[in-house]
């Protein structure tokens, strides 16, 4: 640990962390645009400059690690004027587009605009350097040049994370530009996450470009549906659709990254959704619904139940107790089946689906495909679209009457006799449990589409209709019993620290 | 009358100099011959001795910068900062062109001394003559066993790598030049880590001005006492002038620290040019504040003397301008010229080479306004003491130096000129 | 993917070789290669650099971040003679615009163009290291100093043959 002074008040912080993590860890923010707490500090912007005893020269918070004893001054008259300085500067050339700029909102160059000041330019508008606008970078990305303050953190990025350099500064001085090598593209798989680092609206998401204000937006903590690892997100919501996925820092899973895939990995969620439960005789209300599966799953000689790897603990485990308190003879396993994609060495793991370390934990492994070849009169599919995943099990699966609980009019719905909408992840409290056995939360930021359920209130319909009891007074209760009866999930993960990176 | 002292120009001025077999009937390699039985600490203590100084700019001590290396370590780099750029500067141009082999002989002892088995020669891509003598003149040493192999002695290699430049003046900065070799653009390294503890290929390096190691053959060869006893106390040895601009005779003067700066403008350079007066002179380079005619006048040619006056003596780089010159004209060109190398990096500097460029050249063309020129002031200020290396500062001095000093002369450019200005003579 | 006509000859792999030994990394060979492919194709191109950036294992787009960097890489398209004034003030106090406008003149473009048949390019340059001997222009691989009018009208006859 050391010991040192932050604008007059002593603290006590861990040693090797720079200037920048030590006041933060005070809730003292030091502005900054080029640095990064997931890239190698460059120093460049002098934005973060601040005060420390005994040193004439202010000095760059980002690049000087905290020292015992240190004096330390962020918001002296010197720094204040330093960084009204700098500001200037970057603002110099800054086309002021703000009305039509995404970055609008959540800006670095707006923020610390407003913070220091600074309302009269000194450069008039027409002696503005003028650069590249609209440049098409890659398949996710736009550049503005015009609005670039040449901070490096892309470039960074690219090089140090994403292991290609694809982006580079060429030229020098006040014609410095970003640009990748003349006829190419933004390529990498994790190209996404320049827009995110970018402090300004230099780099913008070709996806998210003109659909709405970020201040419109409502957002929730959720975890990305993609593969295994488990990414820690945000979901962003404007008119119950979802418009944007970014990444939310956790030093322990993602860090601050996701991959180009799991950033685009929400637009089944507004699209081609299961409104109603539908049957061969036309749709039906909820409780009908219930009651139409009830009979098809009582009437039959032998069930079988499918779980997925993509349900959340929550439900897997309600789907196991309504086995026992419904449908006690009927089977039960879990089947995977989004098939696998390649693994990188950054984040991407081999299996695509988010939860089949719950799966396993809870006990609900097994050999699908043998299950089905027992030949069960009645299936029950949950959360899984055996079909679109795995067209080989058509086969296995002709003949026998198919009850489909699921969000979208995905392949398995289509098939089924009877299709009942449920939630997706972002309509729902849950968790899954990534490859490393770390249980992690998501929270809805959607309301119910249609009239989609959460799994576990279906299977409470389906069985009440059964006879069965089973139910739950809340959600938090359902997660209190499941972690009870699987403890090898050890219950939501604690994280070491992580959030958004606030500039 | 004052007149050159010669160490370093001792071998110049023959067709064939820059040869071996020349500078070898004059006596090269002598003093290299006789570190081989010395220690390097010997070497080092030596030249710590004579008070040699860098001849880059910045005249740090070189003995007591080689001292910075770690005890401990298991390679160092010598890297050869022949990137000679700042405008008023071709000292360095004239060892490369006329007696390579002191410099080689030079960068033998160096490596002696701080145990290094490979120097790295950044020379600076326009210069094509002095590159191909340098190369030359490497060639002839390793074919003599001057360099190569056993050129430390038996088993000790020495090996010097000639590297050219591209165009960057920034490249002169010693971490830029480092991460140029490396591959990377010429910008300068956030320091510490110095690199003397990091430095080329992460390792332990020294950097040392061609003219600097030129001076190490007389040290060794005639003791650190003969070295002292030319120039002042603190500035011992000589320097190369280099004097252009409105003089009779420019050129590269070799002088004794210490002699009259007059001297060498009239004695030496043949006095301002055509009858004409002394206006101003910039004394080390065009990164360092511009003195008045009496200022000029009234310094030596030394560190100290030139730095009591508000200058520095820096690279040597003496210009020279006469009554008929226009400051702001001179500073317009100035000012460009950093704009133009600005390497981008920091915010201050990036932005305001360019911006400061932009004033200057709005009030030489008689566009400027008085809100300008307090800008071009303010943004002077500005840009000093925030960046990652000293470029901003060297832009800063030229201007602050003319603006201050020659204060009516950019008046008189203003649009908005007071009327008793614009009527004044 | 480089161009299949843009590779080294035999000798030029062998010089190559022969200075990756003096440098630990690859990287370092980069500016060395820059010139030895300047020499070679008489310009830098995208498929130079990209040849560049396999032979010294790197990415093109570093290659051109360098190109871009540093100025004496020729980017456009060959050109037969690069004449290059010193712009810088020890070069003007002694005349150096008189002589840039007469080239200016003489060749009927502007500094920073090219003429149309890719014979010249005009540049205004910083500082040479030739203000003893200004006005200094540099063309090629050579420095032509204490300019005069009639030195450059004669220069330029001869280029112009």
């Amino acid at each position: 640990m050391a010991k040192f002074t932050l604008n007059g008040v002593e603290r006590e912080v861990p040693d090797g962390i720079n200037l920048i993590e030590a006041a933060l860890l005070s809730k003292v923010r030091i502005p900054h645009y080029c640095y990064h707490p997931g890239l190698s500090p460059e120093g460049n912007c002098r934005m973060c400059v601040v005060e420390i005893e005994g040193i004439p020269k202010l000095q760059t918070a980002c690049t000087t690690l905290v020292a015992d004893g240190m004096v330390v001054e962020t918001e002296s008259e010197k720094v204040i004027q330093e960084r009204t300085e700098v500001m200037e500067f970057l603002l110099r050339n800054h086309p002021i587009d703000c009305p039509i700029c995404d970055q609008a909102g959540e800006c670095g160059l707006q923020k610390y605009y407003m913070e220091h000041g600074l309302h009269d330019s000194r450069v008039a508008v027409e002696e503005k350097i003028l650069k590249r606008k609209r440049v098409d970078l890659g398949p996710l990305v736009v550049l503005d040049s015009e609005r670039c303050i040449l901070c490096s953190r892309c470039v960074r990025f690219c090089d140090e994370v994403a292991g290609v350099r694809e982006l580079v500064l060429a030229n020098r001085g006040g014609r410095s530009e970003i640009t990748t090598f003349p006829g190419r593209t933004l390529e990498n798989p994790y190209s996404g996450n320049v827009v995110d680092i970018c402090p300004v609206g230099a780099l913008t998401s070709k996806d998210f470009r003109f659909k709405v204000r970020v201040w419109f937006l409502k957002t929730a903590d959720s975890i990305c549906p993609g593969c295994e690892r488990g990414c820690n997100i945000y979901l962003e919501q404007y008119q119950n659709e979802v418009q944007r996925i970014r990444p939310r820092a956790n030093p322990d899973v993602n860090r601050w990254w996701i991959c180009d895939d799991g950033r685009l990995d929400y637009k089944w969620i507004n699209r081609d959704r299961l409104l109603r439960a539908e049957g061969e005789a036309g749709t039906h209300p909820p409780e009908r619904a219930d009651e139409e599966a009830a009979r098809m799953l009582k009437e039959a000689s032998s069930v079988l139940l499918v779980a997925s790897p993509r349900s959340s603990n929550e439900n897997l485990f309600a789907l196991k107790r309504f086995r026992d308190a419904a449908l006690p003879r009927a089977a039960l396993v879990g089947g995977s089946f989004r098939k696998p994609w390649e693994e990188d060495r950054i984040l991407k793991r081999p299996d695509r689906n988010p939860n089949r370390k719950g799966m396993e934990l809870l006990g609900l492994s097994g050999d699908l495909e043998g299950a089905l070849r027992t030949g069960p009169e009645c299936v029950l599919v949950v959360e899984n679209d055996l079909l679109g995943d795995r067209p080989e099990l058509a086969d296995l699966l002709r003949g026998k009457k198919l009850i489909a609980l699921a969000s979208n009019r995905d392949a398995t719905a289509e098939a089924a006799a009877l299709r009942i909408p449920v939630c997706t992840y972002a309509e729902t409290e849950g968790s899954w449990t990534n490859f490393e056995g770390r249980t992690q939360a998501f929270r809805p930021v959607l309301k119910a589409v249609g009239e989609s359920r959460p799994v576990f209130r279906v299977l409470e319909g389906i069985a009440r209709a059964l006879e069965a009891s089973l139910a739950w007074s809340d959600f938090e209760t359902l997660r209190a019993e499941t972690f009870q009866a699987a403890p090898a999930l050890g219950g939501l993960a604690r994280t070491s620290g992580g959030g958004a990176h606030a500039l | 009358m004052i007149a050159e002292t010669i160490l370093l120009k001792a071998r110049m001025g023959n067709t064939d100099s820059h040869t071996l077999a020349s500078a070898r009937a004059a006596g090269a390699y002598r003093a290299s011959a006789k570190t081989l039985a010395a220690a390097p600490e010997e070497i080092v203590q030596l030249v710590k001795d004579s008070g040699l100084r860098g001849r880059g700019g910045a005249g740090f001590p070189t003995g007591l910068k080689w001292t910075f290396l770690p005890k401990n370590r298991d390679a160092t780099y010598l890297c050869v900062n022949a990137d000679e750029s700042e405008p008023g500067t071709f000292k360095d141009r004239l060892i490369l062109e006329e007696d390579p082999h002191l410099l080689i002989e030079g960068i033998v002892i160096a490596c002696r001394a701080i145990r290094c088995a490979h120097a790295y020669l950044y020379i600076r891509g326009e210069f094509c003559l002095p590159h191909e003598r340098i190369r030359a003149a490497a060639d002839e040493a390793y074919a003599a066993g001057l360099l190569g192999p056993n050129a430390g002695g038996p088993g000790q290699a020495i090996d010097l790598t000639i590297h050219r430049g591209a165009g960057a003046y920034i490249c002169g900065e010693e971490t830029a030049l480092l991460n140029s070799i490396e591959g990377k653009k010429g910008q300068p390294r956030m320091k510490p880590p110095f690199p003397t503890n990091v430095g080329l290929f992460g390792k332990p390096t020294v950097i040392n001005n061609v003219e600097t190691l030129a001076n190490l053959p007389f040290i060794v060869e005639k003791g650190p006492d003969a070295y002292r006893a030319i120039g002042t106390e603190k500035s011992p040895g000589t320097r190369l002038m280099s004097v252009s601009g409105h003089v009779e005779r420019p050129g590269v003067y070799e002088v004794a620290h210490g002699v009259p700066m007059r001297g060498l403008i009239e004695d030496l350079a043949g006095g301002v040019r055509g009858g004409r007066k002394l206006k101003a002179l910039i004394p080390g380079g065009s990164s360092t504040p511009v003195l008045t005619a009496e200022e000029a006048y009234a310094v030596n040619v030394d560190f100290e003397s030139v730095q009591a006056a508000g200058s520095m003596l820096g690279s040597g780089g003496c210009i020279v301008m006469d009554e008929t010159t226009d400051m702001v004209w001179a500073l317009d060109k100035l000012a460009h010229f950093y704009a133009h190398e600005s390497c981008g990096q920091c915010t201050p500097c990036r932005e305001g080479s360019g911006w400061i460029a932009e004033i200057v050249r709005k009030i030489a063309t008689g566009k400027g306004t008085r809100a300008d020129l307090e800008k071009l002031e303010s943004l002077a200020a500005q840009i000093v003491g925030n960046t990652i290396c000293v470029f901003s500062d060297a832009l800063a001095m030229p201007v602050v130096s003319h603006v201050t000093k020659f204060r009516a002369e950019f008046e008189a450019h203003l649009a908005d000129r007071a009327s008793s200005s614009s009527a004044a003579p | 993917m480089t161009h299949s006509m843009t590779r080294w000859s035999a000798a030029r792999t062998e010089e190559i070789e022969a200075l990756r030994r003096r440098y630990p990394t690859d990287h370092a060979l980069l500016l060395p290669v820059l010139w030895i492919a300047q020499r070679d194709f008489g310009w830098i191109s995208h498929d130079v650099m990209e040849l560049v950036a396999e032979t010294c294992r790197t990415s093109p787009a570093h290659v051109y971040s360098l190109a871009t960097f540093y100025t004496m890489f020729e980017l456009e398209k060959p050109i037969r003679y690069h004449i290059q004034v010193c712009n810088n003030l020890s070069c003007s106090l002694c005349g150096s615009e008189g002589i840039l406008a007469h080239i200016e003149k003489r060749l009927g473009i502007r500094a920073g163009e090219a003429t149309a048949d890719g014979r010249f390019r005009l540049t205004a340059v910083e500082c040479l290291a030739s203000c003893g001997t200004g006005p200094a222009m540099q063309v090629n691989d050579a420095y032509y100093e204490k300019l005069t009018l009639e030195k450059v009208d004669a220069l330029l006859e001869e280029w112009m043959k």
